[in-house]
């Protein structure tokens, strides 16, 4: 401050300003406050929502880890059991003795079980079976062909059962019990050499999973129990809120082992905020023509979802899968708080009805899941999902997107 | 009691009393935010006002761009009555002619006159020279005697 005087500041005018600014007598003002707490929420939901996306990045990395250690663990199993297989093989296969013959039954099943495919069983070689449907066309029926048939009937047959008989002992099944039942199928399918022929090029199905057994081939039907957190924004995918929830059921119809349709009907809970330009409230609603910086909706609604699902990647006892379609949401209720950058008192601040507005078709739904089978009826899936507008929703008719993961307990039907 | 004293400072900052509550809106933001950093062994008042005046320059230089840089033409003589008008101005009067003041001039004013600041110091926090602080003082001090004089004089 010494310095200060050797800038000779204290003249008159100088003086004249440092006392006045100490003479203040400033009345408190409301709004200014007002306007602190506004920002002072905002900062506060900003916090919140970023300890909610780092929530879900955790729980997003910790599902793939999982999932990784799931396929690992999967992996070292199969080349577990192929070792036991190629050390069984010796004394449980019998080998041809052709120098160009096709690969053995064991190697077959092996490759079968490298690729990952437990849809597809082990089957009988291409080359023996066009023999036989090249035998049967030349040949016309005959006693002696009738031989012939039981003779590659049985030959077929062993071929076939011998290893499965390996594998399913080494997973720890009842060989004989099981045995019977794929004598069964055999028969059945391979009932005339004609069907031997057919039924080989198009590779018939013999089980070797209990799983695969039964649910792949007659679960026709799927009720869940969905429910999960949901992040939502209005007019882009930049603005999200508090986290909502979602709570509801879905059904599945199986169409084959791969595609299925899904419905359901899910409560949701929706949490947003729109720009003063993302929301639309009827013309004139906001009077003197002061309209919101900001909207905070606070909504539940019915969304139906009707998606068609994919079966990407099939498992033992899990799968990865993909679902797009499209949904329908009901309003149950809308509640809006309206936020002003310069409030003046007499500016609507809420709206609030139960309104039951239908929107139908509004939003395309696209989520990608993965199921693992617990029990044998029953069954976890966890499954993000994002909803992209197709149309404007609500009283506000604002463009809603949606994003979350619902987690969902599903009992199958038609074991 | 902190609101008025916050105002008081932004108020001779800005240019009217909208932008001072905005000013002094991010400056409470910047309290609450900071809070953690306070020295509970030292007085309040002086960590807030500098919070404040630190605010009051970050406004200064969001909208240097958009500030024109005129100075009045009214340069006026030396205040010569100033005795018997200091007591007849209110303090509301007072801020109202340091608003009128363009922002570079009033800024360099109220660090100098009202906070104390060196001319070297002021130089740093506004990215001036030291120069152009000292000139900045000099017409803002002209002009708030001529605005004096018009309006207190008669």
């Amino acid at each position: 401050m010494s310095d200060q005087k050797n800038e000779n500041r204290n003249d008159a005018l100088e003086r004249f300003f440092q006392q006045k600014a100490e003479e203040y007598n400033i009345s408190y003002n409301e709004e200014d406050w007002l306007k602190l707490e506004d920002r002072l929420n905002n900062l506060d939901q900003q916090r919140r929502r970023r300890t909610w996306r780092r929530l879900i990045a955790a729980a997003v990395v910790l599902a793939f880890s999982i999932l990784a250690y799931l396929i690992i663990n999967n992996q070292l199993q199969i080349d577990k059991l192929n070792r036991r297989l190629s050390n069984n093989q010796p004394t449980q296969v019998h080998q041809p003795s052709t120098p160009d013959a096709p690969p053995t039954e064991s190697e077959e099943l092996t490759n079968s079980h490298s690729d990952g495919n437990t849809d597809q069983e082990p089957t009988l070689k291409s080359s023996e079976n066009e023999t036989i449907a090249s035998k049967e066309q030349k040949n016309e029926p005959n006693p002696a062909s009738a031989n012939e048939n039981n003779r590659i009937q049985y030959k077929n047959y062993s071929l076939t059962v011998k290893p499965m008989n390996i594998v399913m002992a080494t997973l720890g099944f009842d060989v004989h019990s099981a045995k019977s039942s794929d004598i069964k199928l055999i028969k059945t399918k391979n009932s005339s050499v004609n069907a031997l022929a057919t039924v080989s090029h198009s590779k018939p199905t013999l089980v070797h999973s209990r799983d695969n057994s039964t649910k792949h081939n007659v679960v026709r039907a799927s009720l869940g129990l969905v429910m999960g957190p949901d992040l939502s924004t209005a007019g882009s995918m930049a603005h999200f809120y508090d986290p909502g929830s979602k709570i509801g059921v879905t059904l599945d119809y199986n169409f084959n082992s791969r595609f299925a349709i899904t419905g359901g009907i899910i409560r949701t809970r929706t949490l947003y905020t729109a720009k003063g330009g993302d929301y639309h409230p009827p013309i004139g609603y906001f009077s003197n023509g002061s309209v919101p910086g900001k909207t905070v909706a606070d909504c539940v609604l019915l969304d139906i979802p009707v998606s068609l699902k994919y079966n990407l990647l099939q498992f033992d006892r899990s799968r990865f899968y993909t679902t797009a379609g499209i949904s329908s949401y009901i309003m149950l209720n809308e509640k809006y708080s309206f936020h002003y950058d310069n409030y003046q008192s007499g500016l609507k601040r809420e709206w609030n009805h139960k309104t039951g507005s239908r929107y139908w078709l509004s939003n395309a739904s696209l989520s990608v899941g993965y199921e693992f089978d617990i029990l044998n009826h029953w069954s976890l899936r966890a499954e993000p999902y994002l909803r992209i507008p197709i149309k404007e929703v609500g009283w506000g008719k604002v463009n809603l997107y949606s994003m979350g993961t619902v987690v969902s307990l599903n009992y199958h039907f038609g074991h | 009691m902190f609101y008025a004293y916050g105002m008081s400072i932004t108020l001779r900052y800005a240019d009217s009393r909208d932008q001072a509550a905005s000013i002094l809106n991010d400056a409470f933001m910047k309290v609450f935010t900071n809070i953690e950093k306070y020295d509970m062994d030292r007085s309040f008042k002086p960590w807030l006002r500098q919070i404040v005046v630190n605010t009051a320059i970050n406004y200064y230089h969001r909208t240097k761009n958009q500030q024109q840089m005129e100075d009045l033409k009214t340069a006026g003589s030396q205040l010569g009555k100033e005795d018997h008008i200091i007591s007849g101005i209110s303090y509301d009067e007072i801020i109202e002619m340091v608003q009128q003041l363009t922002p570079g001039y009033r800024t360099v004013f109220n660090l100098y006159v009202i906070e104390g600041f060196k001319h070297r110091e002021i130089a740093e926090m506004l990215d001036i020279s030291e120069g152009t602080s000292k000139s900045n003082l000099a017409k803002a001090k002209r002009n708030l005697q001529s605005i004096l004089e018009k309006n207190f004089s008669s």
